[in-house]
């Protein structure tokens, strides 16, 4: 943690972590505990007086089928993307594993949606997906589908989860690229000795040794499915149709920004910070085995 | 390879290469779809190879924008785009190298206070702060300002982290041999522990360029004034008025020059991208 | 002028003392090493020289000035660190220039004087290197590099050669005491390696458990050792120390007695410290004993024979000259020399019995 050597004391290191508190404590800080300030509060229709509540807010939002779907929903969109991406990332990285020289150069072609902005993926496949005009839309329609997803609520979900979890391949296969290549040639050759062919070396072999990087990198796109992808969200459906797509983040923005309900807004981001607190801990807690494991 | 299985290579690659065209398609779609005028995008089906109206749509994007409302020079808003992803990014490498540098190479009263405080930014996303965020920030004048824009984000547990892994693999007698040379305290941070981290601040430089170019709902909700819009906002507004006047061929367009900057940083800085990547996430 | 002066140093880490009071003046132009096992306290003392830690009690000074309160940079020193400690950034020229820009010394200057230096290490086709392009030797000259040109009044040097392997060793440990003869600074060596303590030293520290047990040239300690710590530590392979009990003017070893040489005056029980090369094969029949042999080392110039003697429990180690024949046989006949042997106090391990 600290450097054995260090410097005398003086009032440098202050100056050092001030730029860095500054900023923590106006807009982190600060505007964090407002929100759970407001969270107690109710304002009147014009916003001119507000009530301290108590929880109030919160056993509203509890008793609020709304909200309750939009749980529901956050967590069924959360689990698709992870589920997809993940599985599609493991069994390209499982190849391109194998291929050793072309490695790098799937690589390379494999891992840049993960630059693109998530508005932008939305925009992509919003165009391909489009009822009238959409390329996708257009090859289902001649095998007799009619998609439309600004009306349907499962296509429109299905579609965003598509969008979401197409960003999202490139991180994890990154990450599973890596930690096949971190394992010890000589595992995958006695395994081979033994009598092991390829399918049963994957799964007996490679699948179990990098679980550690399985399980964080659930973490993290269970991360990413609730607050990352706003964007695609607000690009491709706007939480639409009759609220299909509205997952937690997306409500918070429209209930407090378009539906200017303040105290609840405020609920919904306390609970929201719960969810973050409690992931956290789950992926520091996560980490340390990491560690030991290595 | 282990045994010589030439099916089982073949079928790798199979598989690899329809990932390949599966994660490339919507990119390729776009690439069409800003080649063509825009009577062709609205045709049913939409051609599969590219037309001959790139440069044209190019010109178009960059002076002229979209339709309607949307019609605003993308140039703008690319440079919008650039000045708040340098912002962020230099911000948060600044902010984060120097609180580092104090918490591993200094004992002092609260350093540990400070560092949880930091640390505890990493649970506060934008998401869950926002309304109360805004206010902040129209308060302090800040709306529809570059600093507005960066500022509110240039705080990082993640690149502070980064940084005081990097500073604990240093050596303590490389600090003991500054000090006999005697270099103080910010010569030792500029002479050796700045070069000596430049890879690392590199890496970080890649995905915290990519993280502000990309970012959303922050300047979503603190841009009014639509001269400081940026590019990835752009896309958005121009989705709103598709729904009267579409214009494809400007929106694919402009898609293909808003996601450009950080998918070429990611193709020719692979080694820092990954890198960064790895490093951040420790 | 370049004499240090070491009074009464003590050094605590919160309530654990790990100096207790270190006493030593060091001449102008003198080498003085400190050794000892790891642990004993010898790089913080050498690092509080430095200015690098702090000194709980007692006085430094250098150059006849109390240093207790000055900055490193300001102590007219130079240190050589263990693993170097060269900047990985910057080139052969820029580490060793680095000081003396600090210094705020003309570019002119600088020049020349590093590139005077790295003429001496022979360096001078490697300055615009970086440290990884260069071997462990090389680093190691660099380091010594950037010690000389700072003109420093005194040399530390923190187990400069531990991380080269043997070979190179022994050459550079030659190379830096020729050099340290020829500029004539008085420099401060600390090692845990006692040969090497042995060959560069004009004096040695020997350090144990935050205690100098004895400060000598290498032959005092040598021949005289003031402690069985000294004795054990000092010498390769190290002494031999067997329980034994004196009375009459005479030594019980085991079930042999040999007669009590005229400068140990002592009664009673004590540690009998012989070293290897004082033992021979007997030329009379008179004070001999009975080895019986484990094993047999044929090492060239040298026989090294471990066994014990009869009726003793302790592991000896006997040396021989390497035409010795030793035949399949479980038991040898050999002799002391009685005016080598050391006695030591079986409690408090410090030398007893000296005339």
């Amino acid at each position: 943690m600290l450097k054995r050597v260090h410097f005398k004391p003086s009032y440098l290191p202050y100056l050092l972590v001030t730029p860095q508190i500054i900023v923590t404590l106006v807009f982190f800080f600060w505007p964090a505990s407002q929100a759970l300030y407001q969270s107690l509060l109710v304002e009147d229709a014009f916003g001119l007086s507000s009530k301290f509540v108590w929880f109030e807010n919160f056993e509203d939002l509890f008793s609020d089928d709304l909200y309750f779907g939009a749980f529901k929903r956050t967590a069924f969109f959360s689990f698709m993307v992870a589920a997809s991406s993940m599985s599609i990332a493991l069994v390209l990285a499982g190849m391109a594993d194998r291929v050793v020289k072309a490695t790098l150069a799937y690589r390379t072609m494999l891992i840049w949606p993960y630059a693109v902005a998530p508005v932008i993926a939305g925009a992509l496949w919003l165009f391909m997906f489009d009822p009238t005009l959409g390329i996708i839309a257009y090859v289902l329609d001649a095998f007799g589908y009619d998609w439309n997803h600004k009306l349907n609520g499962g296509e429109a979900m299905f579609l965003v989860i598509v969008a979401a979890a197409w960003k999202q391949v490139s991180y994890n296969f990154l990450f599973f690229l890596a930690a096949m290549q971190s394992i010890p040639k000589s595992l995958i050759e006695a395994a081979a000795i033994d009598g092991a062919g390829p399918a049963r070396r994957f799964w007996t072999i490679i699948f179990p040794l990098i679980t550690p990087t399985t399980f964080f990198l659930l973490v993290v796109n269970i991360v990413y499915a609730f607050f990352d992808t706003f964007g695609i969200i607000h690009a491709i459906t706007q939480g639409g149709p009759a609220k299909a797509t509205e997952i937690l983040v997306y409500k918070v923005f429209n209930d407090g920004f378009i539906g200017l309900d303040l105290g609840g807004s405020a609920a919904q981001s306390v609970i929201l910070m719960f969810i973050v607190i409690v992931i956290t801990v789950i992926q520091f807690r996560f980490i340390e085995k990491k560690v030991e494991y290595q | 390879m282990i045994e010589n299985r030439p099916m089982v290579t073949v079928f790798s690659h199979v598989v690899l290469i329809l990932g390949v065209l599966l994660v490339a398609f919507p990119i390729w779609i776009t690439f069409v779809a800003a080649s063509h005028d825009a009577i062709r995008v609205t045709q049913v089906p939409l051609p599969l190879w590219p037309g001959d109206q790139f440069f044209i749509n190019l010109k178009a994007t960059l002076m002229k924008g979209g339709n309607g409302a949307a019609g605003r020079p993308i140039g703008l808003m690319l440079m919008n785009s650039l000045v708040m992803a340098m912002m962020i990014s230099v911000g948060k490498i600044a902010v984060s190298l120097l609180s580092a540098f104090a918490i591993v190479y200094f004992r002092f009263p609260f350093r540990m206070g400070f560092f949880w405080m930091i640390f505890i930014t990493l649970m506060l996303p934008v998401e869950v702060r926002i309304l109360p965020t805004y206010e902040v920030v129209a308060q302090l004048g800040m709306l529809d300002t570059y600093w507005g824009l960066s500022i509110p984000l240039i705080a990082s547990a993640t690149a502070t982290f980064m940084f005081r892994q990097t500073f604990l693999t240093v050596p303590d007698e490389l600090l003991e041999a500054a000090r006999i040379d005697g270099a103080g305290p910010m010569r030792f941070f500029f002479d050796i522990l700045l070069p000596m981290s430049r890879t690392n601040i590199a890496a970080l430089f890649v995905i915290l360029f990519i993280y502000g170019w990309n970012q959303y709902l922050w300047p979503l909700l603190i841009t009014t004034d639509q001269s400081m819009y940026t590019v990835v906002m752009g896309i958005k507004e121009m989705l709103e008025d598709a729904e009267q006047t579409p214009a494809w061929h400007i929106i694919m367009m402009t898609s293909l020059l808003a996601m450009l900057p950080p998918v070429m940083v990611v193709i020719f800085m692979q080694n820092l991208f990954v890198k960064g990547l790895t490093d951040t996430e420790k | 002028m370049g004499n240090v002066s070491i009074h009464n140093i003590k050094k605590s880490y919160g309530k654990v003392e790990v100096l207790h009071g270190i006493d030593i003046d060091i001449a102008d132009g003198e080498f003085v090493v400190i050794v000892g096992p790891s642990g004993c306290g010898k790089s913080t003392l050498l690092r509080m020289v430095a200015g690098l830690e702090a000194i709980t009690s007692g006085e430094i000074s250098i150059d006849d000035r109390i240093v207790n309160e000055v900055e490193p940079k300001d102590r007219n020193i130079a240190m050589v660190f263990q693993n170097y400690a060269l900047y990985p950034h910057m080139s052969v020229f820029d580490n060793m220039a680095y000081g003396l820009k600090l210094q705020k010394i003309a570019k002119a200057e600088i020049r020349a004087r590093v590139e005077e230096v790295a003429k001496t290490l022979q360096l001078g086709e490697f300055l615009k290197r970086k440290p990884r392009q260069l071997s462990g030797g090389q680093r190691q000259r660099v380091a010594m590099g950037r010690a000389i040109v700072r003109e420093p009044s005194v040399f530390l040097f923190d187990e400069p050669l531990s991380n080269l392997d043997a070979k190179l060793r022994v050459q550079m440990r030659l190379e830096i005491k020729k050099l340290q003869r020829r500029l004539g600074v008085t420099s401060l060596y600390v090692t845990h390696d006692q040969i090497e303590a042995m060959t560069m030293a004009d004096r040695l520290i020997v350090l144990n458990d935050g205690i100098a047990e004895q400060i000598g040239t290498p032959m005092e300690l040598y021949d005289e050792p003031a402690s069985q710590f000294v004795g054990g530590f000092i010498g390769s392979p190290s002494m031999n120390f067997i329980a034994v009990e004196l009375k009459n003017e005479t030594i019980h070893i085991g079930n042999t007695t040999i007669p009590c040489p005229d400068h140990l005056l002592y009664t009673g029980p004590a540690i009998l410290g012989v070293r290897p090369e004082n033992f021979k094969l007997p030329d009379s029949g008179f004070r001999e004993m009975n080895l019986n042999i484990d094993v047999v080392e044929k090492l060239g110039a040298d026989t090294l024979v471990h066994g014990k003697i009869s009726g003793c429990v302790e592991d000896i180690v006997v040396k021989l000259p390497g035409n010795v024949e030793i035949e399949n046989q479980s038991a040898l006949r050999i002799a002391v020399d009685l005016s080598k042997l050391l006695l030591f106090d079986p409690g408090t391990g410090r030398r007893v019995g000296r005339n």
